[in-house]
């Protein structure tokens, strides 16, 4: 596959002839490459952007790529390790309250989100992969200015989306949904209609029926929990942590992925206005791309899964199963 | 296809390089060249973005109307209806993400390879540690 080396007849004399030397599979590390290299900056044109150990721009930019692609495989596993804790434990779980009687664990733990912040933080995500996309755009059309302008508007999406994270979790905290922190979700739970109340029915463990002295009463009305006249529906005080537990390390790992993808947008944008990405080197642009859209695709599937299950209604709550 | 080197004297890019494919010879990905290429790689006009966005905004009020009508309600068998309408709905928006913003629909047969792997790394996953519990208690020996 290596080429002798041609000259390009008809070339514009700006041109340098192309790197077949390199490409000779002899991969000289020798004065040629390195001259090759220094002479490409100097011409301005894309051979600056041509490592070494590639043998075209396609070959280098496919490589790139599929680097990306490699590195997002291996993030879909971590995610998909903590989405299939989700989805083995809402099983159990839903399995056990069918057994008792109770509320599904999982579906009451969605009731007690917020979904209209979550619904704008979905909306804010996407907006921001659309923004994203057209930051790339403008890149390998070579627009500096709308480069700047959409990677300011992705970022400035993305520190919205965590700063409504921010709020949701501040609100979890102030319920007392926080397992380890503070759980102390009783009253959070009655004002949804629900109970970790002591109960044989609610079997719930020592820590719902101490917590909550003066619900007590209530907890006992709630003993006929799927009957009518129940003021609460009881519901498993371990397994309603379990899901918090999942909930703040699924939303917390994605979190820590936005920051660091805010970090990484930041270098970028400051590299990209003094012109790096939009001289043909348009590439590492597309690649944090990829990682953006990446982000965004894991919250799609958390947004469903953990704020939507419980079902709601617009008028209120419409108490779920 | 190929553009010989004696045609490049109109072109805004120097064809030669290395941006024109058809040169190369590594023999990547064929590409036509279209009007919408820059530097021998589809750039995909912004109205496709824009249509896709559009999408992607139908499908969560979609989600969101799916999810306020509690099929277990309805008929307690079709429980489990939510969820796949739930999760159904994430695909469908997973996968739009990955074609269009991702590129992918434009990109070389590797790359779908590349993407598709880690889809099948996580069914491997699921599947086989999924196995394991339903098959707990199979067995007479402790932990099996």
């Amino acid at each position: 596959m290596s080429n002798p080396i041609v000259a390009n007849p008809g070339a514009a004399t700006s041109e340098v002839a192309l790197p077949v030397a390199a490409s000779s599979g002899l991969h000289p590390h020798a004065a040629e490459a390195q001259a090759h290299f220094e002479h490409a900056g100097a011409h301005g044109d894309g051979h600056g952007l041509l490592h070494h150990h590639f043998e075209d721009l396609e070959q280098q930019r496919e490589s790139t790529n599929l680097g990306m692609w490699s590195f997002l495989s291996t993030e879909v596993m971590m995610f998909g390790g903590l989405f299939f804790v989700y989805t083995l434990y809402r099983h159990l779980a839903a399995g056990a309250a069918h057994v008792a009687g109770g509320s599904d664990p999982f579906a009451t733990g969605g009731h007690m989100l917020n979904v209209p912040l979550g619904t704008a933080n979905t909306f804010v995500l996407l907006f921001s992969s659309l923004t994203m996309a057209m930051a790339v755009h403008a890149a390998q059309l070579k627009n500096r200015k709308s480069l700047l302008i959409f990677m300011a508007l992705t970022a400035i999406l993305g520190t919205a989306f965590l700063v409504i994270k921010g709020f949701e979790w501040h609100a979890d905290y102030e319920e007392g949904l926080v397992p380890g922190l503070r759980w102390e979700p009783e009253e959070a739970l009655n004002h949804k209609g629900y109970t970790t109340g002591s109960s044989p029915m609610s079997f719930g463990s020592e820590m719902g029926s101490t917590m909550n002295t003066q619900v007590i009463g209530n907890s006992g009305a709630a003993m006929t929990a799927s009957g009518e006249g129940a003021k609460f529906k009881s519901v498993n005080n371990d397994h309603l942590q379990m899901y918090f537990i999942i909930y703040f390390c699924m939303t917390g790992l994605h979190a820590l992925h936005m920051v660091i993808g805010l970090g990484i947008l930041g270098t970028l944008a400051f590299m990209g206005s003094k012109g790096s990405f939009t001289n043909g080197n348009d590439q590492p642009i597309e690649l944090f791309g990829l990682y953006w859209h990446f982000v965004d695709i894991v919250w799609v599937f958390l947004f469903p899964l953990l704020y939507l299950i419980g079902g709601f209604s617009l008028g209120g709550l419409s108490g779920g199963h | 296809m190929a553009v010989t080197n004696t045609q490049n004297a109109g072109d805004v890019l120097p064809t030669q390089s290395g941006y024109d494919t058809s040169s190369a010879p590594s023999g990547g990905p064929e590409h036509a060249h279209e009007q919408g290429d820059v530097g021998g790689h589809h750039v995909i006009p912004l109205s496709m973005y824009f249509k896709v966005f559009a999408a992607l905004m139908v499908l969560l009020v979609v989600t969101l109307a799916a999810a306020a009508v509690d099929f277990g309600h309805i008929n307690p068998r079709l429980h489990f209806v939510n969820i796949v309408i739930a999760v159904g709905i994430a695909v469908i928006k997973a996968v739009l993400i990955i074609l269009y913003f991702m590129h992918v629909r434009f990109s070389s047969k590797m790359t779908w390879v590349f993407a598709g792997a880690a889809f099948v790394f996580v069914l491997i996953m699921f599947g086989m540690t999924f196995s394991d519990y339903a098959t707990r208690g199979w067995l007479p020996m402790p932990g099996k």
